[in-house]
């Protein structure tokens, strides 16, 4: 049994050290790339959303290699994510691809099912193994996340562009094979130490922007052309509004990690929208008014192209951006989308926020 | 009290129950004209480019209808069937409202019946007591009110349309030339100006028409089941099931999806019914329409006609 499962950004990181922790046979797909969207958009829906066609071309590259089982999310509505694995499976099966499937999602009818799948996959580990597992997965994670914060923070800083993301990849790939908590905490605080160590601009002006949006355009650096690498560029600071271990935390292990700071999301989109939306329409609004409230200069809201729950946010995001005066950018991704075109209008805005931040202080 | 209705989205599925309810109070119910182009182009105004047609000309409609009436009937459906949604748009669109300036007051109750707590008449006693401080009065309009809309379902049932969607030169009775089956929402398929009057073009061609609505709820969920995975939007789930039922079914020639640009469930269920389709015994040719308002009527015309003649030849 070789096991495979979808990419997103870095998830491969703490999924690849849930199952090799299991002593299970594992095949990572080759990272995202013009190939594999090539694949997903030859086989895939045409108006379905641009992840479904990387999962699927994934999922293809990942068969190529041998893999013959797959593990991914699922979901229970209204986002069109739930129904991925159902129709991923179902086209796979018509490209003569059987593949075995165990999606994680909250069970509607069948959990002795769904228990039996899993131990299938599992083997002869135990519960309390697996759960160690769980834990180091969760670890890893966290790992990559504290040095992506830091890496965020260093972009815009650095004294030669490209400094800390070289630093960056270096780190990821310790991280990643690391196997055991000591190593993995021992990879973390080097990687700490050398970004500690990147010579800084100590007097450059940064421009803060929230990045908000449909999770896996945030996550993916596939698909956003590496728009934080290219803000940075531009020297800004970039905060997203999801973070993989914390999005683990709360969607997969019910908040079983205290949060550092939980920012009521919820509660602060309520003048805006009061009900939920499937996906993460409403975490886009409540972390929207959340970082114009913390005073970031601006917000760029990144997601697929007719992705619905992030068209609604879209809809209402003028609303906090009168209350708050504060400038946000909207940009859809899909298959036709192009780097330059990104770019022109990433320095475009960015010059617009200076521009208004210089006119500010002059009336200051 | 003038109280609005829009023309559109869920107006197709409930307009029967609305109207009851509210005229049992002696309520004016007043609805907005047929869709035009002027209302989809004011709608327009309101929303963002990405948003899909429907929504869209329901702004339209409730533009129109704002200065006219006391309230506004706008409900936030997000569930009608236990675990299972609408669709994300139909859950924003009381926020999404807040876009359009000078609107009257908002009668904009949340259903949502996901959970098994969530009882359909406590959102019943709160929209009626903006009218009456009587439980009984109120639940005697409702009871009321199902009915007439068990009535409007009926008409369907028995494969015909109902008098409220005003199609005319559509007679089910007589038979047809062929049988095809048109799979899409109602609130496209029965907005004259958004299905550019679909129903009328096939019936010209001596064309009986079997859609959705005609397919009672019991057979869908049984179609429906040989797929694993529970499909949670309640209206891909009966565009699911009917499009199994109809391809079973021996008089039927052909199929029409109809959906508009950027419709998240139906770019799901249109592959999946497809997928299904193709792997059964049976085969019968699909015409996808994609509507969005660049939409030529020359180029669908065209279409349907080569649909038409395509399946003539494969009959006769």
């Amino acid at each position: 049994m070789k096991i495979t499962f979808p990419h997103m950004g870095n998830m491969y990181i703490p999924v690849k050290g849930l199952l090799e922790y299991l002593n299970l046979d594992i095949i990572v797909p080759p990272p995202s790339s013009q190939k594999t969207l090539n694949l997903g958009v030859k086989y895939g829906p045409e108006f379905a959303c641009l992840p479904l066609k990387l999962n699927l071309g994934n999922l293809i590259e990942a068969r190529e290699l041998g893999a013959d089982t797959i593990i991914m999310a699922g979901g229970v509505g209204p986002c069109r994510f739930g129904l991925y694995s159902q129709i991923e499976k179902e086209i796979l099966s018509d490209l003569g691809y059987v593949y075995d499937c165990l999606v994680l999602e909250p069970p509607d009818k069948h959990l002795g099912q769904f228990i039996m799948r899993l131990r299938k996959i599992i083997g002869t580990n135990s519960w309390g193994r697996v759960i160690e597992a769980i834990k180091f997965a969760y670890q890893k994670a966290y790992a990559v996340d504290i040095i992506e914060k830091k890496v965020q923070y260093l972009r815009p800083l650095e004294k030669k562009v490209g400094t800390a993301d070289s630093i960056y990849r270096h780190i990821l790939n310790t991280i990643n094979d690391a196997q055991s908590i000591n190593s993995l905490q021992e990879a973390t605080n080097l990687g700490i130490l050398k970004l500690d160590q990147v010579p800084q601009n100590i007097n450059s002006e940064v421009i803060r922007i929230g990045l908000i949006g449909e999770i896996y355009t945030l996550l993916e650096p596939f698909v956003s052309f590496d728009i934080e690498k290219e803000l940075g560029k531009l020297g800004v600071h970039v905060t997203r509004s999801l973070y993989l271990s914390e999005w683990i935390n709360s969607h997969l292990l019910m908040n079983y990690y205290k949060k550092e700071h939980s920012k009521p999301f919820a509660e602060l989109a309520k003048p805006y929208l009061n009900y939920f939306v499937g996906g993460h329409g409403r975490e886009t609004i409540g972390y929207a008014v959340g970082f114009a409230q913390e005073g970031y200069h601006g917000l760029i809201q990144i997601a697929p192209l007719t992705c619905m729950p992030e068209i609604i946010a879209h809809t209402l995001l003028p609303r906090v951006k009168e209350n708050y005066r504060i400038p946000i950018l909207t940009i859809y991704v899909d298959e036709q989308s192009g780097k330059a075109g990104l770019l022109t209008r990433l320095e475009a805005f960015i010059d617009l926020i200076r521009r208004q931040n210089n006119n500010r202080r002059i009336v200051q | 009290m003038r109280i609005g209705i829009p023309r559109a989205l869920s107006y197709y599925k409930y307009f029967p129950l609305w109207k009851e309810f509210f005229t049992k109070f002696g309520a004016e119910v007043v609805v907005s004209p047929p869709t035009n182009k002027k209302m989809l182009d004011l709608g327009s105004k309101y929303v963002v480019d990405e948003i899909c047609l429907p929504v869209k000309v329901y702004f339209g409609h409730v533009n129109y209808l704002k200065d006219k009436v006391d309230y506004l009937f706008v409900p936030r459906i997000v569930s009608v069937e236990r675990n299972e949604y609408t669709c994300p748009k139909f859950m924003g669109i009381p926020d999404m409202l807040v876009n359009i300036e000078n609107l009257p007051k908002l009668i904009g109750p949340t259903i949502d019946l996901t959970k098994r707590d969530n009882k359909l008449w406590k959102v019943v006693l709160e929209v009626g007591s903006l009218f009456s401080k009587n439980t009984y009065l109120i639940l005697k309009a409702w009871s009321d009110a199902s009915m007439s809309l068990k009535k409007y379902n009926q008409d369907w049932l028995n494969q015909s349309f109902p008098e409220e969607l005003m199609i005319t030169n559509i007679d089910k009775k007589e038979q047809g030339v062929l049988n095809i089956a048109v799979i899409g929402h109602e609130y496209i398929l029965y907005d004259k100006f958004l299905s550019m009057n679909l129903l009328e073009k096939l019936a010209k061609l001596k064309v009986s028409v079997f859609t959705i609505e005609m397919v009672n709820q019991k057979t869908i969920n049984k179609e429906v089941s040989i797929i694993p995975k529970k499909i949670f939007w309640n209206f891909a789930k009966n565009a699911i099931g009917a499009a199994f039922y109809y391809n079973k079914m021996g008089e039927i020639s052909g199929f029409i999806n109809i959906s508009s640009f950027g419709c998240g469930p139906d770019s799901i269920s249109n592959s999946m019914t497809v997928h299904h389709l193709k792997n059964t015994q049976i085969t019968k040719p699909i015409l996808n329409l994609t509507i969005d308002e660049h939409t030529g009527e020359a180029g669908i015309n065209t279409r349907i006609e080569a649909f038409y003649d395509l399946l003539k030849r494969r009959v006769v």
